[in-house]
């Protein structure tokens, strides 16, 4: 979820980035009156301007350990060898033509500037605005005093006031901007973690609801259609691991497809082969063809939901369908398997089965979208039932497709 | 929804909410120095139509970049900006005819400082390559511009140093916003990432806790029917028709409840849980209307979204939950959703206490839109179904 920084990291990564965004305009400036300074020499040899070059250097290096160790040692060393450098840079300057210094006091400016960007340690908003006062202060000192040694004229210099009045204004309206978010952050943070929770309780609900769909209801579902006399002995079983299932804790468990997602090798082991053979057992003739080593390939999570719902689907078949024999056939590709459930049954329409019954929407679709796969149903009365499954080969390849 | 640029305002929404106020500074002191500027170097203009018209132009992409940068119109869009930036092109072009004469000096430009100041204004709405790469664009334009200038200028000063004093303020502001807007979005990625991580953990670690009170929620009725029934059918040797019409009716009773459990979406849920313990409040059913069954349809964000822009709304003094009412529903290949509420605040007090929230639901939905008639505010997003 797109929050942003919580409340309490924000005013910290703002800071730290908002002074090496002052450090970018410093480097910018210093680099930018440097080729204007190599401009000026090429153009005329006889100027002494090569003094100013070297001056900017041990200044721009200055400000790169600044930059990297936002200190105040490496602060106060860069405003020190920076308004050395400044008063270097000027006295070279301001000592020749006065025609130079007519058509070119702006790239003084421009040093005064990369010293004002001096951004300093991490701190408050006083704090910040304190070194962004040295650093004006700092460079306006060092150049006027430079330029009274050469007996020039100093003159108010608005680019560097201005400079220092826009860093100023933005420290002061970024520290106000983050007062609005600080409110809402939490409550936002908090959101994103209720929902992932919401989320989570969700998928545990509809796990349990397909559980129990698949054990109690199948099975109250067996008692209410079983003839006068004695329990059969597969359905006895079936309900006695029913109890065992459900008074014990592990019918919620995480028995965690997700932590052993490797494919399973065998398809004697799937998912798919257990589920025709409970069919088989509680009187279904099923029939499987095609390429039944594909499920193989499946991750056990995807193998267990395809089991399960195939399962259901053969449920139905026996329980719906009035015929006992079904056809499971299987294709497989590089990205899917498919498996096909058939029978000759008596078929039925989907939108009018009843609002309670829950099989196919939850056992069979739910659990296979949930694995990221898809179901399609063609079904009509009186001429049976063809239920298309199809997975993703291994998580992720295939998203969930429309339902037909 | 397309895919979310790499932009503040993007990542962090609700963080962005508040900038505009630096935004809408900037873009008004950018106009006013260069007013200033005009007025006072008038002296170097030769055509004041140009230099009129520079002026215009100014404003108007300033007056875009400030209605552009409203949190009720974001995303900033990509075209958006071309046209602020193309704009303030324009007005440095024309500021550059109206000056030109021998006499101007190329530092007494009030442009390519504004454009720079309008970059600044832009990064908390655009991702840095491409404000830099706009930056890098304008700077060959205004130096080819400088240099048509330096052949009519009476002055010893090299064309390429004039070329380097037009662009060097501009570009430096630029690289400065370009680092900081980079370095934030990089942040909070970082920041993002570990979230994650700590919300997977966190989630892992109440799993247990969580299953348990799903479990919890469904024993009641299995140890009230079903395991008893269960018991005494295994113990007896035959089964009877009692049997069979208790099985049928034990199983009604479970199916009725799952499939009214199916049936409530995380919306309802969130409005139960939410509702605190007054009972004259609504249920969940009056509250949120969803005859499509779409709620579900939203992605994780949006949920997260609109949670948080409910809960934000109920805590709200005076809110009176009887008045909300939440309405999605399906609208060709998309859903559609409205909710109501009456709050008896001002407008302003409305837009300044929920704007972060505005913010999120509008980086996550695509045409969000809110309309405030005192006292009833009423939301309309859409959404295409995932």
């Amino acid at each position: 979820m797109s929050l942003g920084l919580p409340s309490h990291l924000a005013p910290q990564a703002v800071n730290r980035w908002f002074v090496r965004g002052l450090h970018a305009v410093g480097f910018t400036t210093l680099s930018g009156t440097l080729l204007i300074t190599i401009a000026f020499q090429g153009a005329n040899p006889n100027l002494v301007l090569w003094p100013a070059m070297i001056a900017l250097l041990p200044m721009m290096t200055a400000l790169w350990f600044a930059d990297r160790m936002p200190t105040v040692f490496y602060s106060t060393a860069y405003l020190v060898v920076g308004g050395a450098c400044s008063f270097w840079f000027a006295v070279t300057f301001y000592s020749q033509s006065a025609e130079l210094v007519t058509s070119d006091a702006f790239s003084v400016a421009l040093v005064k500037v990369a010293l004002v960007m001096v951004g300093g340690p991490r701190g408050g908003l006083a704090k910040r605005i304190g070194w962004c006062v040295a650093g004006y202060v700092t460079a306006e000192a060092s150049v006027d005093v430079a330029i009274l040694l050469t007996g020039k004229r100093v003159e108010f210099d608005v680019t560097t006031l201005l400079a220092f009045a826009v860093t100023v204004v933005i420290f002061l309206l970024n520290d106000r901007s983050r007062r609005l978010s600080r409110r809402s952050q939490p409550l936002l943070h908090r959101a994103a973690r209720d929902e992932e929770l919401a989320a989570m309780r969700h998928r545990i609900e509809v796990r349990a609801a397909a559980l129990m769909h698949d054990t109690v209801l199948n099975h109250l579902a067996a008692i209410a259609s079983t003839a006068d006399g004695p329990l059969h002995p597969a359905l006895r079983a079936q309900v006695e691991r029913d109890l065992e299932v459900l008074i014990g804790e592990e019918w919620l468990g995480d028995d965690s497809p997700k932590a052993d997602a490797s494919p399973q090798g065998d398809w004697r082991q799937s998912g798919l082969f257990a589920a025709i053979q409970e069919s088989r057992a509680i009187g279904l003739d099923v029939a499987s063809t095609g390429d039944l080593s594909a499920v193989a390939r499946l991750d056990r999570e995807t193998s267990y939901a395809l089991g399960l719902a195939v399962k259901q689907c053969l449920v139905n078949v026996l329980r719906h369908a009035d015929t006992n024999q079904a056809e499971v056939a299987v294709y497989g590709s590089e990205e899917e398997v498919s498996v096909m459930v058939v029978d000759t049954g008596r078929g039925f329409t989907e939108s009018e089965t009843g609002t309670d019954r829950l099989g196919l929407r939850q056992s069979v679709r739910r659990r296979i979208e949930s694995v990221g796969g898809a179901v399609q149903v063609w079904s009509t009365p009186g001429r049976g039932t063809s239920i298309m499954i199809r997975v993703p080969a291994s998580r992720g390849q295939v998203s969930a497709r429309g339902t037909a | 929804m397309s895919a979310r640029e790499l932009t503040r305002q993007q990542l962090d929404p609700a963080g962005t909410a508040g900038t505009r106020a630096l935004t809408t500074t900037l873009a008004i002191g950018a106009v006013g120095y260069a007013l200033v500027m005009t007025v006072v170097f008038r002296h170097e203009i030769s055509n004041p139509l140009l230099a009129v018209m520079a002026l215009v132009m100014l404003a108007l992409s300033c007056f875009l970049l400030i209605v552009a940068s409203s949190s009720y119109r974001a995303p900033f869009t990509r075209g958006m900006h071309y046209i602020i930036q193309v704009g303030v092109l324009a007005a440095i072009a024309l500021e550059a005819g109206g000056q030109w004469t021998p006499n101007a000096l190329v530092t007494n430009d009030w442009g390519p400082l504004c454009l720079g100041v309008v970059i600044i204004a832009l990064s908390p709405y655009r991702p840095a390559r491409e404000l830099a790469s706009a930056a890098v664009v304008s700077a060959i334009f205004i130096g080819f511009l400088t240099l048509l200038r330096a052949e009519q200028l009476v002055s010893h000063t090299p064309a390429f140093a004039f070329v380097a004093v037009a662009v060097t303020p501009m570009l430096a502001l630029c690289f400065g916003a370009c680092v900081f807007s980079s370095g934030l979005v990089r942040s909070i990625e970082k920041w993002q990432r570990r979230a994650l991580v700590a919300t997977q953990n966190l989630t892992r670690e109440l799993r247990e806790g969580i299953a348990r009170s799903v479990q919890q929620d469904r024993v009641t009725i299995l140890n009230r029917d079903v395991v008893p029934f269960f018991s005494e059918v295994l113990a007896r040797e035959r089964i009877t028709d009692e049997d069979r019409d208790r099985a049928r009716s034990i199983a009604d009773s479970i199916r009725s409840v799952m499939v009214a459990e199916f049936d409530r979406s995380w919306l309802e849920n969130l409005i139960e849980l939410t509702g605190g313990v007054g009972s004259d409040d609504p249920g969940a059913v009056e509250v949120v209307v969803d005859p499509d069954r779409v709620a579900p349809a939203m992605t994780t964000d949006q949920r997260t979204a609109v949670r948080a822009l409910l809960v934000a709304m109920i805590d709200f003094p005076g809110f009176d939950r009887g008045d909300l009412r939440i309405r999605l529903s399906r609208s060709g290949p998309g859903c559609h959703g409205r909710v109501t509420a009456k709050l008896n605040i001002t407008d302003h007090a409305l837009r300044s206490a929920l704007a972060p929230y505005f913010a999120v639901m509008r980086a996550v939905f695509a045409d969000f839109q809110i309309d405030f008639a005192q006292p009833t505010l009423t939301l309309r997003f859409s959404y295409e179904q995932q």
